[in-house]
């Protein structure tokens, strides 16, 4: 049993290792993808589901989408800058980044509402316009047959009868 | 009465007809050469790269999810023993990654995105190749960011990652039709210490 004991921590010992090799490995290895402000994935996923909202609501903010990834390339600029140990501009890019998804955020509602307003007024005008075209398009036929039979009639009334003279043989 | 019976049947396959039909959603990404084309990826089409050697690629990204979608395009160096992604339970690959591109698309936009990069440190240790600098788009990424025996077959993974609204979270697949679908793509290379 002690013997057992003895070989599961001859076990565990180099998998501990092993795993804190690996950990440490995978710290070593994110150089490039620097700590960012933790609140700012968040803040950038809160900020594109109102935008998408907009979107979803029949509408378009494209000025909405440019602010957003102007935020985005802000942040990546930020990380950079960090990267290189300037955390100062990190700091005034990110807080720039923050304060443009800020804004994102306070502008999307009325596009969203106006984009449903807009949606439903689409929704009525298209609705309502079908049965009018094909009213219309009813009425249409209806003329063209109508003036086609007159027409036909009144050719039948101009029709003439003429008796030719039988043409004499020689 | 009969006018306007044929007229709200009309109207309605009139509607029915017009309205389109739900397309298939996918995101496509595609890996361009230095000629914009898909050929030349590597300088003299030796994939056989040096210290300092520049490749220039360009990636695209096309999104037909019929929505605006948030999309992050994560690049991650694999050799050729690591597990890459897996196309059919739709998980990727579990290295961390060494860059990351993120950007908002418009349903039915393309992006395209620069990648021009090279190897900036390198070391040999016995068998094994360590690249232990990268710099893509300008940016220096350091640290033991992989390794291969002999150098050989490195691979750049680019896994494409957004965001779902019902996760909370990026994710790197999506269901459609019944089918897990996912969008990555690699290309190989090897790296090599020595000066030719």
């Amino acid at each position: 049993m002690t013997r057992s004991i003895g070989n599961l921590h001859g076990t565990v010992k180099p998998l501990l290792i092993v795993i804190a090799a690996m950990l440490l490995f995978a710290a070593i290895a994110t150089t490039a993808i620097t700590q960012t402000s933790n609140d700012l994935p968040t803040l950038s996923y809160q900020a594109f589901g109102q935008v998408a909202d907009v979107y979803r609501s029949g509408g378009q903010a494209p000025v909405l989408v440019d602010k957003l990834n102007q935020a985005l390339a802000l942040i990546q600029e930020a990380q950079f800058k960090r990267s290189q140990g300037d955390e100062a501009n990190a700091v005034k890019l990110e807080d720039q980044a923050r304060s443009t998804m800020a804004q994102i955020m306070s502008e999307a509602p009325a596009a969203q509402q106006k984009a449903a307003l807009d949606s439903t007024t689409r929704t009525i005008v298209v609705v309502a316009s079908i049965p009018v075209v094909v009213a219309a398009s009813t009425l249409i036929f209806y003329v063209t047959l109508r003036t086609w039979r007159w027409y036909e009639r009144m050719k039948l009334f101009e029709m003439r009868i003429v008796v030719g003279e039988k043409k004499t043989e020689d | 009465m009969f006018a306007l019976v044929t007229t709200i049947v009309t109207s309605g396959m009139a509607y029915s007809i017009l309205t389109p039909r739900p397309t298939e959603q996918f995101f496509a990404m595609w890996i361009l050469g230095s000629t914009g084309l898909a050929e030349h990826y590597y300088p003299n089409d030796n994939s056989s790269l040096k210290a300092g050697e520049q490749v220039n690629w360009t990636l695209g990204v096309y999104n037909h999810m019929a929505g605006l979608e948030y999309v992050v395009v994560r690049v991650k160096l694999l050799n050729s023993i690591l597990t890459g992604p897996d196309e059919t339970n739709g998980s990727p690959s579990p290295v961390v990654p060494i860059f990351e591109f993120t950007r908002v698309l418009l349903d039915n936009e393309t992006w395209s995105i620069p990648f021009v990069w090279r190897i900036s440190n390198i070391t040999q240790k016995g068998d094994s190749v360590l690249v232990t600098g990268l710099i893509v788009n300008q940016i220096p990424i350091s640290g033991q960011l992989g390794t291969a025996l002999s150098g050989f077959n490195f691979r750049l993974v680019f896994e494409l990652w957004f965001y779902n609204e019902a996760a909370k979270d990026l994710v790197f697949s999506w269901q459609t039709a019944g089918v897990r679908r996912s969008v990555w793509t690699q290309i190989w290379f090897n790296a090599t210490t020595t000066q030719q």
